[in-house]
């Protein structure tokens, strides 16, 4: 019936020109000047009249124009428009040039696209191609460095392992940094599942299909998302199809992986000599034969040895043999293409990437297809599908922490006089000291592997009931499943413990969405333009997990739980939320002047209690493009100039426990073979949201042609209503109860800049980017009164959220070589107590950015990404057990071993060597209050990549449409002072596999 | 093309029809947490009362109780342990420095409320007799009674004992439940008199004896159980004729499960021991504490034990090397991180040379029984030590040991101990009499002829070697309000030094404005 009425009405159309009589008919055929595909669905226009066509699937179009029109004009989206002059023409073949520029002012904004112009809050788009190739396993660490108020930070360096974002900086005392992640409108779960190993359950989803990043920053922008929206909202769109020619794409790369760096630990001499300094020290009164033979002794060595043949003894490099160097590799193909009816995009990767640490390797496939299809000319469907299997090895005694079979955390401890192999070359299995096992021989039998498979699926139907009216509706499902297993090897010390520890679990988790939402858009009297929409939406996100242990295995040859002769445990749990949620958002544009946005979401949730079901969340946005104004029109240096301004409410709910709003009875504790029940938490029936109530103001301007551009931004979030585990007398038999008390105010400064340094004729291109941010907080109340939290000293009513307050550090007293530690009268002393305790620094870090530039000359082209952070102290796990200088019998690291009190007078930092208990008597330990912390102020060569691109005349003879070749490196340099691994962690440093280096070489193919 | 809108125009509405029919009920969101049920539910039933029960028991496992400081700490802070700097822990605790001290405080309220919900519940119950539920209370009195008890003796002076300069009372009483957010915030708890505590504790084991049945379990709480700590509770509190007379009752019905030289070590090595009154018991290889924190791995470096010493002072083994003994057959196991002292080695009547260095031997043993529970330790390590091995992973797995609690032997040391002391029930023969039960039941000679600060001495000696290792002597050495030597160091803790008690954590002293008074020097 349609295709009857078109028919008609081109008749008609022909019957009219016929009736003129004198128009003629171009034909012609439209291009895309960057690959030479036809364009279908160009607009092509008489230009200043309504006469236009669109191209057709080939990129044909034939127009019949009158004889007084001058020019055709062909636009369409993401390329430059064109106009060209009739004359006397009837054939017009035309290639249009990309619109980078244009790309990059369509924002997504959650819901739905805005124009950059529009935008009246503070949002920050990375466009995928910023990242691409990046060996990376999840895409958040692809914001590090490259968008203001963004501060990313692996937690350790785990392929596929947590990583720890902040938006604007941790502002909530049990709500963490977490944004929302959403993926072509399905908001994840975005959870990390700590099994075996780390499982981040973003790293399903291939950054090199991602089309471009928006980060959401302001309360209200974020508002639209309501109460998961406080830590700000990232919100990911996948790459999509291109009507034309199907365009196929494949690209490799591979490469090498190597630690960052090693420590650099003593020689057997140097670690005897200062196991000897420091026993001797506790114990002054033994003699030195007493002392050398127990040194001695301790490293399994007689004590008749000569002093020649103590210097004559190996050192045993346990770090060497601890890490190595892994292979990463890519492999991917793409196809995308389409007609003016249907586009699609489909690819699938697989990617492997080893660790450090043979024990965490990481191996991924995944497949995403993206189809839309217009049924008509009001109905759109849409399908997205995102698969992914993700097979990740586990280390075999956890992420963290200070197993002492870990090789991470063990290998720079252990003392350099153990030998490794005996001299058969097995496994020597009599390791002394505190460190009695053997880390190689433990990596080596003990086993592991953690599988997911993943899904990331949504189907859409968009259905215009008029041009300005339409209704879409949108089902998503997010859908993981892991499954796991561990093995402690029974050959191994913690394995004998058991016999043989098997564990497997299995986790499945499920988050089902779905939006509906009515839009309405129009521009009225050309000036008064609209867009708005309303929706509900709802989510339910669930998680359950089975395991079981079991111990007793016949040998280690048996690794199947099935094998296992005693049972060790079994548990099952379960846990989920669900939201329902009311949206909308009005949007008045008057003559892209003024842009006033109005949005709201009134979200319910389960996890609140019942007298708080619901809440609102509102947000306004003003944006004034002042370059629009008439006093402006003419200066020709002023490209963009706008003004912005937002305030809103958004919420955070994510400290909340799921029940945590319930008086409940878990069960778990055994006694004699009977299972206990208790009261784990008290009712809140008022347990509700954190508020974030924010005002953010910005200038967005570009000036010179655009050979500067960039956004200055100021904000404060008001962060009230905190959840607080508010602690309680433990006399009330509770120790502490969910509520919401206490404020947070938390400011900054956000300044990104763009700068096109060169552009010449000769197609040498320069361009630098440099972001830079500002943010810190203070605590404005607690409860009560209070003005500082009775079981937390840091938490303190006008010091930042993540002040450390211990006792400063006064180095090491140069008479005596014990340390020294300032009390509140700055007087010194050796024994600091509670009342000493200062302020002495934040464990974030206020000021952090990125500098990126770009350069590229005839094909060749260069992408360097420095990296920064400066004001925060951490304490290293790790490095503190490595600074101990003898106390314990442990591995020292070099600058603490030369830096270590030797002499009276000498003014340093590392105290005397001390034995045994390593406090001196009545005194306090050398590595306590501030000695435990370290500045992490770092900036680090995060990536950088060289490339050539073959130019497209050598490959038209080859049929390969297009050829890049590039060089790839990351985490290259660093310049820190930070002494342990490295300054970049999130969490503990004790006993994690630390971040890596790498190199990769590249090809991108396009046929 | 029209059906198609048709289509659409009717969803639509069917769309905003379920949207609103989900705004106007809020069962939308609601969601059942599968691993927990609501606490209206939790204690209508008798099962639930065991479980809530079993819940309490189960405290009593964990490290901060029977499970590693409440002896441990005994030991370190006193003069029978020291540290051995293996995995470095407690060493702070075996030089008593500040801070490192008992840590029951958070985790017995908590059990302290969960007894007293159960208790206001019983009358509830509908599924229980009435004698059920008599024995419900009994248990729960009981373990109100252990926990009270534990809290006063850590966290105050004992009567009897007191640096009045020091004294800061006894501890707060828990004898109500808190069940709501408000009466939580609301609560206030003061540190109650010594006497008060004390009082409260006579009270529930008055109601617990009367209502307990006699001991088939000693996991659990018995009528001789509850004796067994009244005995000890009354010794503590100087109450010598409460003594004597919970010490004969329970004499009398137990007097008999004392072991003697020929079945000590059988019984010492069983899971249960047979002596125990009660003991903290684990079934279970998940309820260990594992290789850091069990008390297995505390005391000993060993897996497996040598085998029962020969009296012999060659070859305390049949058939080893001394070689052979440096290296244990089962390999290393635990840490070791605490071991005897020399004196205690001495009291034990162990001979040892080079002991905590490479040549670690015992040369000789003693006629006492008693020193079968100990042995050398592994050397690979680091330089062995002579380790108890009274906590040797009894239960069948490595690190999983009962602990006994109270045992029979006690009441006779307690016993003995009234009739020693000067008052109106002092009886010096019969305080001789106890004392000779233990000394001949565990191969040694009777005495005779002591009487005064030398029978006491012989009584405390015996408690020393007798309860060496499981969380007796910094009580015995407190209660009385001794000083205490050092033997690693040379030093005298003298008794008036305030780190005999430990710091009230803080944030309770915080909270409470006031009305928890922290203790000296904190």
């Amino acid at each position: 019936m349609k295709r009857k009425l078109l028919a008609f009405l081109l008749l008609c159309l022909f019957a009219i020109t016929s009736v003129i009589a004198q128009n003629k008919t171009i034909t012609g055929k439209v291009t895309a000047r960057e690959d030479g595909l036809p364009l279908p669905g160009v607009s092509v226009k008489v230009t200043g009249t309504q006469i236009g066509t669109q191209t057709d699937a080939n990129g044909n179009f034939a127009i019949s124009v009158s004889p007084s029109a001058k020019t055709l004009e062909f636009s369409y989206i993401g390329f430059s428009t064109q106009t060209t002059t009739i004359g006397t023409k009837v054939l017009i073949n035309i290639a249009l040039d990309l619109d980078a520029k244009q790309l990059s002012e369509i924002i997504v904004t959650g819901y739905n696209v805005q124009q950059k112009r529009e935008i009246g809050g503070a949002i920050t788009k990375v466009s995928g191609a910023q990242f691409e190739n990046q060996p990376i396993a999840s895409f958040e660490k692809a914001l590090q460095g490259r968008a203001a108020g963004v501060q990313v930070a692996s937690n350790n360096g785990i392929p596929g392992g947590a990583i720890n974002v902040q938006i604007r900086g941790v502002n909530s005392f049990s709500g963490g940094s977490q944004p929302l992640y959403v993926v072509d409108g399905v908001q994840l779960n975005g959870a990390t599942f700590a099994g075996y190993t780390q499982t981040n359950t973003l790293a399903g989803i291939n950054s090199n299909d991602i089309e471009s990043i928006e980060v959401l920053k302001d309360a209200a922008s974020s508002a639209i998302y309501g109460a998961q929206a406080a830590n700000g909202v990232v919100i990911i769109t996948t790459k999509k199809g291109k009507a034309g020619k199907t365009n196929f794409k494949a690209n490799i790369y591979s490469g090498t992986v190597d630690p960052l760096r090693l420590i650099d630990g003593l020689n057997t001499q140097e670690y005897i000599s200062l196991r000897r300094d420091a026993l001797q020290n506790a114990n002054p009164r033994a003699s030195a034969t007493a002392v050398r033979n127990a040194i001695l002794t301790e490293i399994n060595q007689p004590t008749t040895l000569t002093d020649d043949q103590i210097a004559a003894l190996p050192t045993y490099d346990w770090q060497r043999e601890a890490f190595r160097t892994g292979i990463v590799q890519n492999y991917e193909m793409s196809a995308s293409g389409g007609n003016d009816k249907t586009i699609f995009f489909t690819s699938g990767a697989f990617n492997t990437q080893e660790g450090t640490v043979t024990k965490v390797d990481f191996q991924r496939a995944t497949f995403k297809s993206s189809i839309e299809h217009k049924a008509n000319d009001k109905l759109t469907i849409n399908s997205n599908i995102n698969l992914a299997n993700i097979i990740q090895k586990t280390p075999s005694l956890g992420t963290d922490g200070s197993f002492l079979g870990s090789p991470a955390f063990s290998s720079s401890l252990i003392p350099p006089a153990i030998p490794i192999y005996n001299e058969d070359g097995s496994y020597n299995r009599t390791i002394p000291g505190i460190l009695n096992q053997n880390i190689i021989l433990v990596n080596d039998y003990n086993s592991g592997d953690q599988k997911t498979n993943q899904l990331i699926g949504s189907v859409s139907a968009n259905y215009k009931f008029t041009p300005s009216l339409s209704f879409k509706t949108f089902v998503s499902a997010e859908y993981a499943s892991l499954l796991g297993q561990s093995y402690r090897d029974p050959r191994t010390p913690d394995g004998a413990t058991f016999n043989g520890l098997g564990q497997v679990f299995n986790n499945q988790r499920s988050n089902i969405q779905t939006t509906n939402t009515l839009t309405f858009a129009k521009t009225f009297n050309k000036v008064h333009k609209f867009n708005s929409f309303v929706g509900f939406e709802y989510r339910y996100d669930k998680s359950s997990t089975i395991s079981a242990q079991g111990t007793n295995y016949p040998s280690f040859l048996f690794r199947n739980i099935s094998a296992a002769g005693t049972p060790y445990g079994v548990n099952q749990t379960f846990t989920g939320y669900k939201q329902l949620s009311y949206l909308g958002r009005v949007q008045y544009n008057y003559d892209d002047k003024y842009i006033v946005n109005a949005n709201f979401r009134y979200a319910g949730s389960s996890r609140f209690g019942s007298e708080n079901l619901f809440g609102f969340f509102p947000g306004v946005t003003f944006a004034w493009n002042v370059n629009q104004e008439n006093f402006l029109k003419d200066a020709s240096w002023v490209n963009n100039l706008k003004f912005r301004a937002s305030y809103g409410q958004t919420g955070r709910d994510a400290g909340i426990g799921n029940f945590a709003a319930r008086s409940l009875y878990s069960s778990g504790p055994v006694y004699a073979n009977i299972s206990g029940i208790f009261p784990s938490a008290l009712a809140n029936p008022a347990l509700a949201w954190e508020r974030v109530t924010g005002l953010d103001l910005g200038i967005d301007f570009s000036l010179f042609k655009d050979r500067l551009s960039g956004s200055f931004g100021v904000f404060q979030n008001d962060n009230d209503d905190l959840l607080l585990n508010q602690p309680l007398l433990s006399t009330t038999g509770f120790t502490s109860i969910a509520t919401n008390v206490g404020s947070i105010r938390a400011k900054g400064i956000e300044v990104e800049l763009t700068t096109q340094n060169f552009n010449t004729k000769s197609g040498f291109r320069w361009s630098t980017s440099f972001n830079f941010t500002w943010t810190n907080n203070e605590i404005t109340s607690i409860y009560g009164g209070l003005d500082q939290l009775p079981s937390n000293p840091s938490l303190r009513v006008g010091s930042p959220l993540s002040a450390v307050y211990t006792f400063p550090y006064a180095g090491v007293n140069p008479a005596t070589g014990r340390p020294l530690y300032t009390d509140i009268n700055d007087n010194l002393t050796y024994f600091p107590v509670a009342a000493d305790r200062r302020l002495i620094g934040q464990s974030t870090a206020p000021w952090f950015g990125g500098l990126t530039n770009e350069l590229s000359f005839k094909g060749f082209d260069a992408n360097i990404l420095f990296q920064y952070q400066y004001g925060q102290i951490l304490q290293d796990g790790q490095e503190t057990f490595l600074r101990e200088v003898g106390r314990r019998q442990f591995n020292t690291y070099r600058k603490a071993y030369d830096a270590r009190w030797t002499t009276p007078g000498q003014i340093t930092h590392i105290a005397r060597p001390y034995g045994g208990a390593g406090t001196e008597p009545q005194g306090f330990t050398p590595i306590g209050g501030q000695a435990l912390f370290q500045k992490t102020d770092y900036i680090r060569l995060r990536t950088a990549q060289i490339g050539y691109t073959v130019p497209a005349s050598t490959l038209s003879k080859i049929k390969v449409s297009s050829l890049r070749v590039y060089l790839q490196g990351s985490n290259l340099w660093t310049s820190t002072q930070f002494n342990g691994y490295d300054p970049e962690f999130s969490g503990t440093a004790t006993g994690i596999v630390p971040q890596t280096k790498n190199y990769t070489f590249g090809l991108q193919l396009g046929l | 093309m029209k059906n198609l809108k048709y289509i659409y125009i009717k969803s639509l509405i069917g769309l905003l029809v379920v949207a609103t029919s989900i705004s106007s009920c809020k069962d939308q969101l609601e969601i059942q947490p599968l691993d927990q049920i609501d606490a209206s539910q939790a204690l209508t039933t008798s099962a639930g009362v065991s479980a809530s029960i079993a819940t309490v028991y189960a405290t009593l496992k964990g490290e901060s109780f029977y499970g590693n400081r409440l002896i441990g700490l005994a030991e370190a802070l006193a003069d029978n342990g020291q540290a051995t700097n293996k995995s470095g822990r407690y060493l702070s605790e075996s030089n008593n420095i500040r801070g490192a001290h008992f840590t029951n405080w958070t985790a017995s309220y908590v059990a302290l409320n969960r007894i007293n919900i159960v208790l206001e519940a019983l009358p509830g119950i509908a599924d229980a007799t009435s004698a059920r539920k008599l024995q419900f209370e009994g248990e729960l009195k009981f373990l109100r009674a252990l926990y009270h008890f534990d809290l006063v003796r850590t966290y105050a002076y004992i009567p009897g004992a007191v640096i009045a300069s020091q004294d800061k009372g006894g501890v707060p009483i828990l004898l109500k439940s808190i069940n709501t957010a408000a009466a939580a915030l609301s609560a206030e708890t003061p540190r109650a008199p010594r006497a008060q505590v004390y009082k409260a504790i006579y009270d529930d084991l008055d109601n617990a004896i009367a209502n307990l049945g006699n001991i088939t379990n000693s996991s659990l709480a018995s009528k001789q159980a509850a004796q067994a700590l009244y005995s000890r509770v009354a010794l503590y509190n100087k109450d010598f004729a409460k003594v004597i007379s919970v010490s004969n009752d329970l004499i009398t019905a137990r007097g008999s499960t004392l072991l003697n030289a020929n079945n000590y070590f059988a019984g010492f090595t069983a899971a249960k021991n047979p002596e125990s009154l009660f003991e903290v018991t684990y079934v279970l290889e998940s309820e260990g504490l594992g290789v850091n924190v069990s008390l297995h791995t505390l005391f000993s470096t060993l897996r497996t034990r040598m085998g029962v010493p020969k009296r012999d002072s060659t070859d305390n083994y049949a058939g080893r090397t001394a070689t052979d003994r440096k290296i244990p057959i089962g390999g290393t196991g635990g840490f070791g991180d605490l071991v005897p002292t020399s004196p205690l080695i001495s009291a034990l009547g162990i001979t040892v040379t080079g002991n905590g260095t490479n040549q670690t031997l015992i040369t000789n043993r003693s006629s006492d029984i008693r020193n079968s529970m100990f042995e050398v330790g592994s050397s690979l390590r680091s330089n062995p030590h002579i380790e108890c091995t009274k906590f040797f992973g009894k239960v069948g797995f490595v690190n999983v040991d009962n602990v006994p609690v109270l045992r029979i032997a006690e009441a006779y040391l307690n016993r003995a101990e009234a009739y020693a002391e000067v008052g109106p029930q002092q009886n010096i023969d019969l305080a001789l009499a106890d004392v000779n039960r233990i000394r001949t039941n565990r191969g040694l000679p009777a005495v005779s002829g002591l009487s005064g600060q030398a029978l006491i001495d012989e009584i405390l000696l015996q408690r020393r070697i007798e309860f060496a290792f499981e969380g007796h002597r910094f009580f015995d050495l407190k209660r009385r309000g001794l000083d205490i030597f050092k033997p690693v160091s040379n030093n005298t803790l003298q008794f008036d030094n305030f780190v005999i008690l430990p710091g009230i954590p803080q944030g309770d002293v915080d909270a409470s404005k006031g009305i928890i008074i922290q203790n000296t020097g904190y």
